[in-house]
């Protein structure tokens, strides 16, 4: 049956049309669907349809359309779940999608299928779905690139270094705020800026080369003094890269900057601090070899003296030798005390009447035309060391305050003492943290003098340095010394308008009684001494001293040979004198072994070139007592009775 | 499922007559969700129908959507022996949710569009016609329908489009969900009150109430 010559319409509108009876044999085949199946109406009418498409025998197809034939409701085929019902291809050889719609035609009793081309609103929409997702992505990825371009502008931004882009010529772009901050720059002040003429550059030095070195593309590292706005510079660690754009040419410069002036000055303190090691080193060496050398010296005039009393015009220029030797033996002291060797004899005392003795004392040491000021806080500050040192240590202040304002009207000294104060203070707390931990008093000797020039302020403290015509060059060594081996911390101030100004920071210990030495006096009579010593300049002189003073002497020439000789008859000596570093068996060894057959024999060290832990240990033992080679041979002898009669 | 009838038309309905019409949309929303689970291959929940009498004034009442919510809708018509229409209802990102499960593909984007929209058409087509063949079939009801229409529109919307003024017409619901892809939709079919009488005595004469 062809009923297709009853609706004409039918072939004139764009959507496929076919309809089927209830044996579902085609009877209607429009020309769309000729058009879009190559087949032919003739071909199709009276076919059936699944004869004619056998995949639409599946019971997803075939059920549906039955519902239809039995006069069910219209059933839809979408293009997204079947693509199409009826293969119609396309040119490109894939088939058209289609949306069917199937419904039942009581009136004619047909199943009316209605068949709709969706391929190009299919290709349209995935078209449109794709640009979308693109877009989408597209979007996506433009706000995480803003997302992280923000986040990167804000970490260049705060970050510790600073961080400065330049055109190739060094004109500055961006600077961020650790930049501004560093230098005291503005922002806009640095726009017309070329940073290599004018912050990098120092009258010595251009940037020229470095700019070539970038040129090539390298990145350049290094130190350079950065110029602020104020007109001062610090030191700062430099790296400038290169950016190159996509053709490879060069458009700006990123330059890294760090300030490392604190990291400069820690440098500067740490291979200023070797450079005193070593001299300490050196002088301590020396004076040790010196001393010795000296006291055999002093022990051959002292005899030598005895020996020409009836010679008057000799013996006077033997007390000559002798006072002279004497001078020499101080300036050893002061070497020994720089190199923090010499012999220290700690006693507690409170700084404050301590300082204002000094303060008289050094009324006495200037020209009448100084005037000396003082200042002091309340409080006793109470110290330990040793009093003749620190007193020398500050005399040697006093002298140098006294020279350099030798040419003025007004000279003044001012001698403070104070308890370390943290605000007024701070400096000198950020240069040292030490001065955090503990108590502190804190002696100030200001001079308003012509001050240290800036060039030597440096060496001042160097032993030999000197800038008077005849200075030893040890005084403020020796001050170094002294204030180094009291734990304390020294700091110069100075300026031609402003004067000098030596801060002293020394460590206060708790408050208890000062305790003063007692005097005893001598009483002589002779004792049997075990003398023991390596260096035989000292040895025998040392010797005939003693036996010139009534003293039975036994020689040793070394800790072993010095134990051998003690252990023979132990209850026989009275005292005994050993040098403290000898080859074989030390001083100190010696007489720990000598103690334990006899813990009450007393113990003179006498050594030009002790160690500070040595020194520490000697404290320890009772009735024991170290003495600095030269020594006067009247005190020597008082103290051999003194320590012979404390045992007694 | 809340009750959306409180007109005093609810009481034209007896007792017998409402289980009645209750087990007819069961039976029909049953068959329907037998078919979409075959479709999408997960368990389908359905909530009993409940039937009520209502006019325009108490689309409101249909919670949980918002009066001008906009819903994913498959609608169509039938006439005959009683005279009504059927409407699917999703919320839109159901509607995605279901299309996704189905096809496969991916679109977070809150309109359908001319393809997805199709097969929201054939899915509503399918269990519509689950609910009406079913109904027709047990009532031996001749019925003609119009092609399955598939649109966005809000609930105000979809109640208009079924009362002429203020009339009352019959309202039988019922709610299905499919729990694993938190997908949730409404089946709602309306009969005319011209039809209502007929659509009874059909009740009466095919189920011997």
């Amino acid at each position: 049956m062809n009923i297709s010559d009853q609706f004409p319409l039918l072939d004139h509108i764009p959507t496929g049309i076919l309809a089927i009876n209830g044996d579902a044999e085609v009877v209607l085949w429009n020309r769309m669907l000729e058009h879009w199946t190559d087949r032919t109406r003739e071909e199709m009418v009276g076919k059936g349809l699944f004869d004619a498409y056998p995949e639409l025998e599946a019971p997803a197809f075939r059920l549906r359309i039955e519902q239809v034939l039995n006069g069910g409701p219209p059933v839809i085929f979408s293009p997204q779940l079947h693509h199409h019902l009826i293969p119609c291809p396309l040119p490109d050889g894939s088939l058209r999608s289609q949306l069917v719609t199937i419904s039942w035609l009581a009136s004619h009793k047909l199943a009316l299928f209605s068949i709709q081309d969706l391929s190009e609103q299919h290709r349209l929409i995935e078209k449109y779905r794709f640009a979308t997702t693109e877009l989408e992505e597209e979007l996506r990825h433009s706000q995480l690139l803003e997302r992280e371009k923000d986040l990167l502008a804000a970490a260049i931004d705060q970050a510790g270094e600073a961080v400065i882009i330049t055109d190739p010529t060094g004109t500055i772009e961006y600077t961020n705020r650790a930049f501004l901050n560093q230098t005291g720059w503005g922002p806009d002040e640095l726009k017309t800026i070329a940073i290599y003429d004018t912050l990098f550059a120092t009258p010595e030095t251009s940037f020229t080369h470095e700019l070539d070195i970038l040129g090539s593309g390298e990145i350049w590292q290094g130190r350079q003094n950065i110029m602020c706005k104020d007109g001062h510079s610090f030191t700062a660690s430099i790296t400038i890269a290169p950016i190159f754009n996509d053709q490879q040419k060069l458009t700006h410069h990123v330059i890294i900057q760090e300030d490392i002036s604190r990291q400069v000055a820690m440098e500067e303190k740490f291979r200023h601090t070797q450079k005193q090691e070593a001299l300490i080193t050196l002088v301590g060496g020396i004076a040790h070899d010196f001393n010795n050398l000296l006291a055999g010296l002093v022990g051959q005039t002292y005899l030598a003296t005895r020996e020409v009393r009836d010679m008057p015009k000799t013996a006077d220029r033997m007390k000559k030798i002798q006072a002279i030797t004497q001078e020499a033996a101080e300036i050893v002291k002061q070497l020994l005390t720089f190199a923090r060797q010499g012999e220290m004899h700690s006693n507690e005392f409170p700084l404050a009447s301590f300082v204002k003795e000094f303060a008289k004392l050094a009324r006495h040491s200037v020209p009448e035309n100084i005037n000396i000021r003082c200042d002091f806080e309340s409080g006793l500050f109470p110290f330990r060391g040793d009093p003749n040192q620190l007193q020398q240590a500050l005399l040697n202040i006093i002298q140098n305050a006294s020279e350099a304002l030798r040419d003025s009207n007004d000279g003044e000294i001012k001698i403070g003492l104070f308890a370390l104060n943290p605000e007024t203070d701070a400096v000198h707390i950020r240069k040292h943290p030490v001065l955090r931990h503990g108590n502190f008093a804190h002696l100030c000797i200001h001079d308003n003098g012509r001050g240290i020039p800036e060039a030597i302020r440096e060496r001042i403290f160097d032993p030999f340095f000197s800038t008077k015509q005849l200075g030893s060059g040890l005084g403020l060594a020796m001050v170094m010394g002294c204030i180094r081996h009291h734990q304390g911390i020294i700091d110069v101030e100075s300026s031609t308008a402003n004067g000098t100004t030596f801060h002293l920071f020394l460590p206060t210990i708790p408050q208890k009684h000062a305790s003063s030495p007692a005097h005893e006096s001598a009483e002589h009579a002779g004792v049997t001494i075990l003398l023991v010593d390596d260096d035989d300049r000292v040895l025998e002189p040392t010797m005939e001293l003693l036996e010139a003073m009534q003293h039975q002497v036994t020689l040793a020439r070394n800790g072993s040979e010095a134990c051998e000789v003690f252990a023979s008859k132990p209850e026989a000596w009275d005292i005994v004198i050993t040098d403290m570093v000898m080859p074989q068996m030390n001083g100190l060894e010696a007489s720990r072994r000598m103690r334990k057959l006899r813990p009450d024999i007393p113990v003179i060290y006498a050594t030009g070139y002790d160690q500070s832990l040595v020194i520490e240990d000697t404290r320890k033992m009772e009735n024991t007592i170290l003495i600095s080679k030269p020594f006067n041979p009247e005190e020597l002898d008082q103290l051999i009775m003194k320590m012979v009669r404390r045992k007694k | 499922m809340t009750s959306a009838a409180h007109s005093s038309s609810t009481r034209q309905l007896n007792v017998l007559q409402k289980d009645a019409i209750t087990e007819l949309m069961n039976i029909g929303v049953g068959h329907a969700a037998s078919t979409l689970h075959t479709l999408i291959g997960h368990k389908i929940e359905l909530v009993v129908p409940e039937v009520s009498l209502i006019t325009l004034d108490d689309y409101h009442q249909l919670q949980p959507y918002e009066a001008d919510e906009l819903l994913s809708t498959i609608w169509m018509g039938f006439r005959g022996g009683f005279e009504g229409n059927t409407s699917l209802i999703f919320p839109t990102d159901s509607a995605n949710t279901l299309i996704t499960a189905l096809t496969g593909e991916m679109d977070d984007s809150p309109e359908l569009d001319e393809l997805r929209a199709g097969t929201l058409a054939e899915v509503g087509n399918i269990l519509l016609n689950g609910v009406m063949g079913s109904i027709a079939n047990m009532l031996n009801a001749a019925l003609s329908y119009t092609v399955p229409e598939y649109m966005e529109c809000s609930l105000l919307n979809i109640f208009r489009k079924n009362h002429t003024g203020n009339d009352t017409i019959m309202l039988a619901r019922t709610t299905f969900a499919i729990n694993e892809l938190k997908v949730e939709g409404n089946i709602l079919l309306f009969f005319k009150v011209a039809s209502f009488e007929q659509l009874l005595i059909s009740i009466d004469r095919e189920l011997a109430i």
